[in-house]
Formats: structure tokens, sequence, C-alpha cells
């Protein structure tokens, strides 16, 4: 009779243990797997962020308005100041600027990563961002106005071509990085921060050097 | 010893249940893979398709021995921002692995003016001609126009597109393949 018992009690124990406790064993194991960080060189961290550079890109419009007045000496005219009076003779005329930001992630190298003995933690130092591609276009949104008085000659297209240039030149001097530097830097530690999670790190710095 | 036999196969119990592939699962499956998305899935808000634009209004007046002209210039700085705790995954079982069914909420657009200059013949002239507040109106009008070109269904396009490769990345990492609902 004990016999009996001791094994039904056997068996019952391996049902409850089989049935009852064993998933939540598996589920626990495989989220413990799953989180499981696969210890890195830094070296190896510097691959795996320069494969995904492309993707810390910022683009930029920027829509410029190239003024010119003949009253000024037959200049290009960009930047006007405030006691500028306009001529018989002026134009505005838009220029669309597209720029591109991004890091280059060449100059990035292992010493700009920190990895913590246990390797939970990382602090990864990007370059400041830049300017990595630019050009221009016509804008298509916004028309160009030309005035001219009846004893002054209309604006040519070769002179247009020139101040439009000269606007597009204008941009790039800009400190443009200095209004959109926020979003940029931003986008690049958003997306840093998943990719390093998920090479398993818990606690992710990504600083973007000035 | 009773005793004994149970926690021996509990033991035994727990160790064939924890081996997994003997007990296929989705839901865990499912569930492991939102746990590995939770952990490492872009949060905050995503910047995208920033631009600073100009636009402008322009207005000549007939003079008796001269015409009078103004352009008035508006600056304003644009993009669209996606809002990535709003994003939702949803996992499912296919023949070739797990997929996440990602659906994104809509771009929104904003839109600051930063600058409004504004060039006349005659400063004093327009200055008699036109009120503070129907100078305002043509700003608002110029921002207003800013606005409604930027927010274009080709712009919003384009954000969704960045957004949408920027979790397909982020999930790819993780060898799970994004499918995005439209």
């Amino acid at each position: 009779m004990k016999k009996i018992l001791a094994i039904i009690s056997f068996i019952l124990g391996l049902l409850v243990g089989t049935f009852a406790l064993g998933p939540f064993t598996y589920s626990y194991m495989a989220k413990q797997k799953a989180l499981k960080k696969k210890a890195l060189e830094p070296s190896q961290v510097v691959a795996k962020l320069r494969e995904s550079a492309d993707l810390v890109t910022t683009e930029v419009t920027v829509r410029k308005l190239g003024l010119y007045d003949s009253k000024e000496s037959e200049q290009v005219l960009l930047n006007n100041p405030s006691s500028w009076k306009l001529g018989d003779r002026f134009c505005v005329i838009p220029v669309e600027v597209n720029l591109k930001y991004g890091f280059n992630m060449l100059s990035l190298s292992p010493k700009d990563i920190k990895i913590s003995l246990d390797n939970k933690e990382i602090e990864v130092s990007l370059p400041p961002p830049e300017l990595i591609d630019h050009d221009y276009g016509l804008n298509l949104s916004t028309k160009a106005m030309c005035y001219n008085s009846l004893l002054s000659s209309k604006v040519g297209h070769e002179l247009k071509e020139k101040v439009r240039f000269a606007a597009y030149e204008a941009v790039l001097k800009e400190n443009i990085l200095g209004e959109v530097g926020g979003e940029v830097r931003r986008n690049a530690q958003l997306f840093f921060e998943s990719l390093l999670k998920s090479l398993g790190y818990e606690k992710v710095i990504v600083v973007v050097r000035q | 010893m009773k005793n004994m036999y149970i926690y021996l196969a509990i033991f035994l119990g727990v160790f064939l249940g924890s081996c997994g592939p003997s007990l296929p699962d989705d839901a865990l499956i499912l569930e492991n893979t939102m746990t590995r998305i939770e952990a490492v899935r872009p949060r905050g808000e995503l910047y995208v398709l920033s631009a600073l634009l100009e636009d402008f209004d322009s207005e000549i007046l007939e003079g008796t021995f001269a015409n009078h002209y103004a352009v008035q210039v508006v600056k304003a700085r644009c993009s669209y921002l996606l809002d990535l705790e709003k994003v939702s995954y949803k996992p499912e079982i296919s023949a070739a692995g797990p997929i996440i069914k990602v659906t994104m909420p809509a771009p929104k657009v904003y839109c600051s003016t930063q600058k409004t200059p504004f060039y006349s013949d005659d400063e004093a002239f327009w200055a008699g001609q036109r009120s503070s507040a129907a100078n305002d109106k043509i700003k608002g009008f110029v921002a207003s126009r800013i606005r409604q070109t930027f927010d274009s269904a080709e712009n919003r396009q384009k954000a969704r597109e960045y957004g949408q490769k920027v979790i397909a990345k982020t999930l790819e990492l993780l060898g799970i393949k994004a499918e995005f609902a439209e």
C-alpha cells in the first residue's frame, strides 16, 4: 500500500512539475536568454555602430529667399540691414537647399567606448555631427517675384540664376547646425541606444561631443 | 521518505518542463519576443524632415508719380514629430518565425515662426498704409502657406518611411521582421 502511495505521489509530483511549474521555468529561462548580453570588445561595438551610420543621418531642407536690388550697385543682397529700402528694380528669388547631417563614424575609435566590468553598462562618445552632403534645386511651391519700374529693364534669367546660386552659398555659410543640431543629436542618441540595448547592455549612455 | 519522492518528482518535472522544445508553445515565443522588443525598442520622440523655410508676400501700390512696393518675408522652422511611445507592436507567428505587425501614429507637423523681416521702398508710407493688425494678418497668411506647403502628402509619406526604417532596423537587430500597417 505504501509503495502504491509512493508511486502515485511520484507521478503526481512529476505531472505538477512538468505541466505546472516547468513552463514558468522555461519562460523565465527564455527571457533571461533573450536578454543575456554577449561580451563585446570596444572595437566590435565600433564596427556595429559604423554599420548603422546611414540611419543616423538627418535631412534638413532650407528654403532661402535670394534678394536682388538694383539700387545697391547691382549686387546680390542677402543679409539686408533693416534700413534697406527697395529700389525700382528688385527680385525675390527662392532656392531650396537640401542638407544632410551625419556623423563621421570613421573617426569613432575603441577609446570612445567605455564598457563596465560586468558588461551591463556602456557609454559611447560620438563625434560631433557634420554636414555630409548638400545640393540645391528650384523651388516649385514659392515662385520668384521680380519688379521693375517703367524706366528700368527687366531682370534676366542669367541674373536670377546668379541670385539663386548666391543664396545657396549663403545657406552653406550659415550656422544651420546651430538651429537643428539638437534634433540631429537626439535622433542619433535614440537609435544608437536601441542598437546597444539589442547587444545586451542594460544601461546605455550615448554622448555627442560638441 | 515519501516526501523525498514528491520533491524528486517535482524537481524532475520542472527539469523536463523547462526543456521547452518538448512543449512547443506559440504564446511563450510571442511573450519572449515582446520582452525583447520592449527592452530595445526606440523610445521618446523622433524629429524627421526638419526644414527652415522662408516665404514672402509682396504688394505694389500704384502712386501718382511712382509706385510703392513692399515685401513681407516670414522665416519658419517646420518638422514632423513621431511619438515612438504610441507605436504598437503586435507579434504573430508565421512559417518563417515570429513577425511583428507595427502600427505607427500619424506624424504630427510642427511649425514655428522665427523671423518676419519687412522690406519696402518707403517705411513711413507703408506705416501709414497698414495697421499693425493688417501686418500681423499678412504674416499669419505667409506662415500658414509655409505650413501648408510643408505638410504635403509627399512629405508625410517621407516622414513615415523614415520612422519605419528606424523601427525596422531596430527589430532587424533582434532578428525579427517588421510588417507595417497602413
